[in-house]
């Protein structure tokens, strides 16, 4: 290489195919080595790729990782989202400042249970309090976590739970994934099963999508199956792995701990629908478990779990990686493909669905990195082994991703409805923190709804909380106690959906700003009656008129809270915080 | 197979088909749904949301624009619950968007204003209004930028991506903070900007407005008028926007034939012409004629004595400066003969123009000296195409090619910069459907960007080329037998000719590689159908004709003539000089391409205008100007032309107009041939003048006077009649009968109806059908005739299509040790021709303001040359001295120059060596030397 400086900024460049699709994971190595991106880089991208400037420009300010331009100061890059921030972030943040550090806010970085959360220099620091100051200032090492701190029950059989080897192997050891049982249910179906049976098995189990929908999966196989047989174009799995929900992190935990069981599903589903390809697209915020997943991958190939001709059956299967760059969106499946495929994550419209339509406009089969997981237990143990956990409509084994104001934290593995919210947090979270009683639960994540003490005894599992009006969403539970300020608590999880609206359409472009800036008038003492009406407002137009899922639940907890708690935004409304939490002005 | 489905909006059961959006369904229908970030030429996004309707069994409102029809759906497209969301809408964009409609330019032309009119929504106390981005953000000169009244529905970075193929604009950032932003946050120039303004042309506020235009008037306040572009020749129909007299700004029209939304940056914002304050506005003539003195010597004067001065201009009155015309005229005539008398006549004038001039010289001159500069530009392509075909001009329609040829040859055409909006239709070709692209050109022109293959052969080795991709084609057996057998003649000969030329031998000549050779002659062979499309760098050589002769033959090898997406494509220059020809502006025909020496032409005119008409072929520019230096013309009437600028060596062409004894210019503005002129009369700008330019693809269109003529100044088709009116009241000759020999006309319509009767392929043009609306492509045979857009379909003009051979012949001046480079000339994207109306366009000028001259990297490191330095480049004819622009778009060996600017004007250099046949001069290749300027 040359020996100029923006010479070798280009050095990342020569990896880079020309692909569309390998443009993200090409800038994301350049800002990973340079902590930005150079103007040169993007410029060059583009002639090499072919690409216009301006899509490469826009593509690259998408994400909330990357700067573009200039390399940004050091910075404590802190989240604040719901959990994070009831578990004391805004204290962590006031102590920072006080002691001099540059604060940044960033969106959820998947260890709500171990929050306040914060990444700084390339290290990510958990269970933050005012006083540790001085490890950020002396950039000391963080304490080292395991999968294996943010479990905090299994209430299903272990060797059949999807946790069941998470924390108990080396994640990065195969041999010890196989010695506990990795991939025989790839050999069971690959050596007995023709992928039509697959597929049947799981149409049986009942299987639903774990990423918050649950939509059907064997459903989901059929119809990709289907579209890739009517000459759609090879049919390919996407796994989506980014997990970027607040208060979830129960993918992590599974690629952290148990690699091989997600590629093993993966190669199951891929069997199933007639793909030969697969694509991992996991969030930009897991790096080490990207790492861990790139090794899965390499080792699994090796010893011919991955590859061609697996396991001698004449099944052959790739697994691509492919690292998100820090986009909440993302997640959404559409705007994920088209990540995916080197652009802005940006939703498309359905229908056309990915089964028909997906990465590159073939036949998609897009699951949830839990939702795969689960694959290898039914296919070994069978559809009606599986349907005996859980309840009738919600058959099957859940991860709980649980925080707030709870004496555990982490989470719990429970078959479907099995436990009601109240047995939850009396149960594994070992009750209230603290003295403060429970006063609300956020449900489901960030996009979830708030419930309150009438849905302590609701079960826990898909049918059964959209029939008491919240969505079980990919099962998170923020517990939020009395001394909680409700509407304190919505502007953090307005402000979640301000940074991460994707800008597409107005409603969610601009509601999401105008919903963070009514809730910052009212945690403020600025707010007023008129306030409340355009929370209201602005919060059924997103639901209504977004042009996906993300503006469409933007304003969910805003408005459950605003039904539930009308005492306390009225109050607000009036200068005042009935819990004492917001700063309000003299 | 189309699937028909049958939905319900608002009640009503409508028919659509399967695959169409909901809006698509409903606007078919005539039912209305509002739209904003929608337009029906780009693709469709449904981000802002106008455009939300009610579909039963959807959970959420859902975007008309996008959501597709179902059978059995059921859309309410006004529910209280949509009125609602789009009322919501609209109130989060005016949250942010300035309240300044007071001031702004797009009041009036606004979709936001007036959505927010229809649903009576005003803008919330709360938002940022107009304090996010800085007001005219960006340097461009014609694009006023201001983000701040974006409401990011994204339809500049569609026009910019999907019409113009430059992508320019995109999206960057994301949620509140997402902006629109040029290149990677750059200003639009750098980031490679055309300044074609289509992003204007479809921004729905003021977001983007034109620049120029900024406080001029909007949209209330000003008339439309139709018309067509004073351009190139593709004709483009745009809106001028007239207010108390001045024009003030163009805008697309979306009903545009050619052309539709799009326009190129000369078109857009290349206006401002008109209003110069150089217009001639009253006529002018020399002292020396009105003190009724013999012309002095030498012409160019020295000024010392201002009021003294034979040779100085004097301002006249009409009746003075008419009156000193035609009695010179007479004079000359009466003394010397007709034939010393020559018309240079106008491709930027009327086709009505046009053919009175012709008129005046053949019928009350008697002359048969009438060019114009055709000459120049594709004499060769008419003489070419009439050998092989029978008849010279675009065979296809540029919307045929562009749409559905399979591959284009682009072999001499700059098209991007030359033709712009053609241009772009090639590159959307590329870009939407994925058409092939091989280009041939000596210089690495910017269509390349766009090309599966770029063939960058050395200047004047065209005819080798084609031979040699067609020996492969032969080799190959790629040949279409069948079209060969059924409508050809003469193979045999030709293929013997092609055979000599090896790809080896080829690939010698023109320096072409020789699987490249191999890849081109495939790609050509084996897409079909195929266009070529050529413009200058075929035809001014001396083997001009040769080159299209060549590139006739190709078209016939491959089948590809007379069908859809094929065919011959020459794109002609000026916006009239198609018309121009079509007029019998030409030394050799009639109008509408009637020999002169046609006996039964010649009795057929000779009735009409009641005069006997000379029966030879008269002289051409190129010969007509060198004759004026010999005295062989004593009188040249020039229209509309500046052949100092354009005629190549411009140092002879000074010195034989400086020996013309009478010289009488009808112009718009002074130019570089002015200081010639003994009388110079004021004429007027297309937007001064209603009648009709002819595109390059046949295309009639109208023009329409949009403002009365400046100050004094005449539509020249009024002019041209007072002329022939008082030269035959001198009586210069005595018409006797004929229909057509008066000159009374009350407008241009009256001249159309003349030139229908007299030539068969205008037979059924008028004005009134244009007006109707109908769109004509001649030959349009009669009052109910639809016209033609491709020729030649069952048979060819002459029956069969000739198959020529040809064989290579060099340039007539090629590099030796005293002048080692090779120059080539043309054009550039922001100047037009000699540059008399494009320098005067103020923003045109600010781009690009100097005349540059390409130098390879090669060549700049041997010569010792860096970056802004200036070159003397210098020919056996002249020199000029010019800044240089280090580019690889030219080869080594190679320089670039073009002949916009008289301090650097290429024709000083260029040869008149002549095409033997056409009379085409060789502007595209002379030797010259090359030195840095200390």
């Amino acid at each position: 290489m040359a020996d100029t400086p923006a010479d070798a900024m280009l050095e990342p460049l020569l990896e880079f195919t020309g692909q569309r699709g390998d443009l993200i994971p090409v800038l994301q190595k350049v800002q990973e080595r340079y902590g930005y991106l150079p103007r040169e880089v993007l410029q060059a991208v583009a002639r090499w790729s072919g690409l216009p400037p301006s899509e490469v420009y826009g593509l690259a300010t998408f994400y909330a990782l990357w700067q573009v331009g200039e390399k940004p100061p050091p910075a404590v890059y802190l989240c604040d989202d719901g959990p994070c921030h009831v578990q004391g972030a805004p204290q962590v943040r006031r102590a920072l400042e006080e002691a001099g550090l540059e604060v940044r806010r960033t969106s959820c970085i998947g260890h709500c249970a171990g929050g306040p959360a914060a990444y700084c220099a390339g290290r990510l620091y958990r269970r933050l309090s005012p006083q540790d100051v001085h490890v950020l200032l002396e950039g000391r090492e963080a304490i080292p976590t395991s999968p294996a701190d943010d479990i905090i029950g299994i209430e299903v059989p272990l060797e059949r739970a999807l946790l069941r080897r998470v924390g108990r192997i080396a994640p990065h050891s195969l041999a010890e994934a196989v010695s506990a049982g990795a991939y025989q249910s790839l050999r069971k179906a690959l050596t007995s099963m023709t992928p039509d049976e697959v597929i049947e098995e799981v149409v049986r189990s009942g299987l639903q999508g774990r990423g918050g929908a649950g939509f059907p999966t064997g459903l989901k196989m059929r119809f990709t199956a289907a579209a890739a047989r009517s000459g759609s174009g090879p049919a390919c799995v996407v796994c989506n792995a980014d997990e970027s929900e607040p208060g979830t992190f129960k993918d992590r935990l599974l690629m952290e701990g148990d690699p091989h069981l997600l590629l093993e599903g993966i190669v199951l589903a891929g069997y199933a629908v007639g793909a030969h390809e697969g694509y991992i697209y996991i969030r930009g915020e897991y790096a080490p478990q990207a790492a861990l997943l790139e090794q899965a991958i390499r080792e699994a190939r090796e010893a011919g779990y991955l590859g061609p001709d697996i396991l001698g059956a004449g099944f052959s299967f790739t697994v691509h990686l492919h690292r998100g760059a820090g986009a909440y969106i993302c997640g959404e499946e559409t705007a994920l493909l088209e990540s995916l495929e080197g652009k802005r994550g940006e939703p498309r419209l359905r229908p056309p669905y990915p089964t028909t339509y997906g990465a590159f406009g073939r036949p998609t089969l897009l699951n949830n990195v839990e939702t795969l997981c689960n694959l290898p237990g039914i296919v070994s143990y069978g559809a009606e082994w599986y349907r005996q956990l859980g309840t009738e409509k919600s058959p099957g084994t859940k991860l709980y991703p649980i925080s707030g104001h709870v004496h555990r934290r982490g989470c719990l593995e429970a078959p479907l409805g099995r436990f009601t919210l109240r047995e939850v947090i009396e149960g594994p979270a070992g009750g209230m923190q603290g003295p403060a009683s429970f006063k609300a639960c956020h449900l489901g994540g960030a996009a979830g709804a708030i419930v309150g003490p009438e849905f302590l005894d609701v079960p826990l599992d898909f049918a059964s909380c959209a029939a008491a009006g919240a969505m079980l969403g990919a099962g998170d539970i923020v517990v939020l106690d009395a001394a909680t300020c409700m509407v304190d608590y919505v502007r953090a999880v307005a402000a979640f959906f301000r940074a991460e609206s994707c800008g597409k359409c107005t409603p969610c472009r601009v509601g999401t700003e105008r919903q963070l800036q009514l809730l910052n008038e009212l945690t403020s003492g600025r707010g007023t009656p008129e306030h409340l009406q355009e929370l209201l407002e602005w919060g059924e137009h997103m639901a209504d008129s977004s042009f996906c899922g993300l503006g469409q639940t933007a304003s969910t907890a805003v408005l459950s809270a605003l039904r539930l708690f009308p005492d306390e935004f009225e109050a607000h409304a009036r200068g005042t915080c009935p819990a004492g939490v917001c700063r309000m002005k003299e | 197979m189309v699937t028909r489905v049958h939905l319900t909006i608002d009640g009503r059961t409508i028919e659509a088909e399967e695959g169409q959006t909901i809006l698509e369904a409903a606007r078919a229908a005539g039912i209305h749904i509002p739209t904003l970030c929608y337009h029906r030429d780009l693709s469709p996004t449904g981000n802002c949301r106008i455009c939300v309707v009610e579909v039963e069994k959807q959970r959420f409102l859902q975007a008309a624009c996008v959501f597709p029809v179902a059978e059995g759906m059921v859309v309410h497209t006004r529910s209280e619950r949509v009125i609602l969301s789009r009322r919501r809408t609209l109130r989060l964009m005016l949250a942010n968007h300035p309240q300044d409609c007071l001031l702004c330019d797009s009041s009036g032309s606004c979709e936001l204003q007036d959505m927010a009119y229809e649903y009576q929504v005003s803008a919330p106390a709360w938002g940022e209004k107009g304090t996010r981005f800085p007001v005219d953000s960006d340097p461009n000169p014609f694009v006023r930028v201001d983000f701040n009244k974006c409401i990011l529905c994204r339809r500049c970075v569609l026009a910019c991506a999907e019409i113009q193929v430059r992508h320019v604009w995109g999206v960057a950032y994301r949620a509140f903070e997402e902006q629109i932003v040029a290149g990677t946050g750059t200003t639009m120039l750098e980031a490679r900007c055309e300044s074609c303004g289509n992003c204007v042309a479809y921004c729905p506020t003021g977001a983007l407005s034109d620049k120029m235009r900024h406080g001029l008037g909007r949209a209330h306040q000003v008339r439309k008028v139709t018309t067509t572009c004073p351009y190139c020749g593709v004709g483009c129909n745009f809106d001028l926007s007239v207010r108390d007299g001045r024009v003030i700004g163009v805008t697309s029209n979306p009903d545009a034939p050619v052309n539709g939304m799009a326009l190129c940056v000369k078109g857009r914002y290349g206006y401002d012409f008109i209003h110069h304050p150089d217009r001639l506005r009253r006529p002018r003539v020399r002292r020396y004629l009105l003190e009724g003195k013999p012309k002095p010597e030498p012409k160019i004067p020295n000024r010392k004595s201002e009021t003294e001065n034979p040779w100085e201009w004097v301002e006249v009155d009409w009746d003075t400066a008419l009156d000193i015309t035609v009695h010179r005229l007479h004079e000359i005539r009466q003394r010397y003969g007709p034939e010393s008398i020559g018309f240079l006549s106008s491709a930027k004038c009327l086709n009505e123009e046009n053919y009175l001039f012709q008129k005046l010289a053949r019928q009350v001159v008697g002359t048969p000296n009438i060019d114009h500069c055709a000459r120049l530009c594709h004499s060769s392509t008419v003489a070419g195409l009439a050998t092989v075909f029978g008849s010279g001009a675009m065979s296809n329609s540029m919307d045929d090619v562009a749409g559905q040829a399979a591959a284009f040859f682009v072999i001499g055409s700059n098209t991007t910069e030359q033709h712009p909006v053609f241009g772009t239709m090639i590159r959307r070709a590329v870009f939407r459907r994925g058409a092939k692209v091989v280009v041939a050109d000596p210089r690495r022109i910017e269509l390349v960007d766009f090309a599966t293959l770029h063939l960058q052969h050395r200047p004047g080795t065209d005819v080798a080329l084609l031979n040699g991709l067609m020996n492969i084609i032969l080799e190959k057996g790629w040949e279409d037998k069948k079209f060969i057998e059924d409508r050809t003649e003469g193979f045999e000969e030709f293929r013997a000719v092609v055979e000599q030329y090896t790809p080896a031998k080829v690939a010698a000549i023109t320096g072409v590689p020789v699987e490249q050779l191999y890849q081109a002659a495939e790609i050509l062979a084996l897409s079909k159908p195929m266009a070529v499309i050529w413009a200058m760098g075929i035809t001014q050589h001396i083997v001009g004709v040769r080159n299209v002769v060549s590139l006739a033959n190709l078209q016939m090898l491959l089948g590809n003539m007379g069908i859809p997406g094929g065919g011959v494509n020459p794109l002609r220059g000026q916006n009239n000089v198609q018309g121009a020809c079509d007029m019998g502006a030409l030394p050799d025909v009639y109008p509408g391409y009637q020999r002169v020496t046609n006996e039964e032409a010649r009795r057929k005119f000779e009735a009409a205008w009641g005069v006997p008409l000379p029966e030879k072929v008269g002289l051409t520019v190129t010969e007509m100007i060198p004759a004026a230096g010999e005295g062989r013309i004593r009188a040249l009437y020039i229209l509309g032309e500046d052949p100092v600028m354009s005629d190549p060596d411009s140092n002879h062409v000074r010195h034989c107009l400086e020996r013309c004894d009478f010289v009488v210019l009808e112009e718009i503005f002074p130019s570089e041939t002015s200081p010639y002129a003994d009388v110079l009369l004021p004429g007027v700008s297309f937007a001064e003048k209603t009648g009709t330019f002819t595109n390059t693809e046949r295309r009639i269109q109208m023009v329409r006077q949009a403002i009365p003529p400046l100050g004094e100044a005449r539509e020249d088709w009024r002019i041209i009649a007072e002329v022939a009116r008082r030269l035959l009241a001198l009586g210069t000759r005595r018409p006797e009968g004929g229909v057509h020999a008066g000159w009374d006309y009350r407008n241009t319509a009256e001249i159309m109806a003349e030139v229908a009767a007299l030539t068969p392929i205008y037979a059924g043009v008028s004005h009134e059908r244009l007006e109707r609306g109908e769109r004509l492509q001649w030959p349009v045979r009669d009052a109910s005739h639809p016209g033609t857009p491709i020729l030649h379909v069952d048979q060819f003009t002459r029956g069969r299509g000739l198959f020529t051979p040809i064989e290579h012949i060099p340039p007539a001046e090629l590099p030796d040790d005293d002048y080692p480079f090779v120059l080539t000339t043309g054009r550039v994207l922001y100047h037009w021709h000699g540059g008399e109306l494009t320098r005067r366009a103020q923003g045109l000028s600010a781009v690009y303001d100097r005349p540059l001259v390409e130098v390879n990297p090669d060549d700049a490191e041997r010569l010792g040359l860096d970056k802004g330095r200036r070159v003397r480049i210098t020919s056996r004819r002249g020199e000029i001295e010019a800044e240089a622009w280090i580019t690889e778009r030219v080869p080594p060996g190679v320089v670039f120059a073009n002949f916009h600017f008289p301090e650097g004007n290429a024709n000083v250099l260029t040869i008149a060596a002549l095409d033997p046949v056409a009379k085409i001069p060789e502007y595209k290749v002379c030797a010259v030397k090359v030195e840095v300027v200390e």
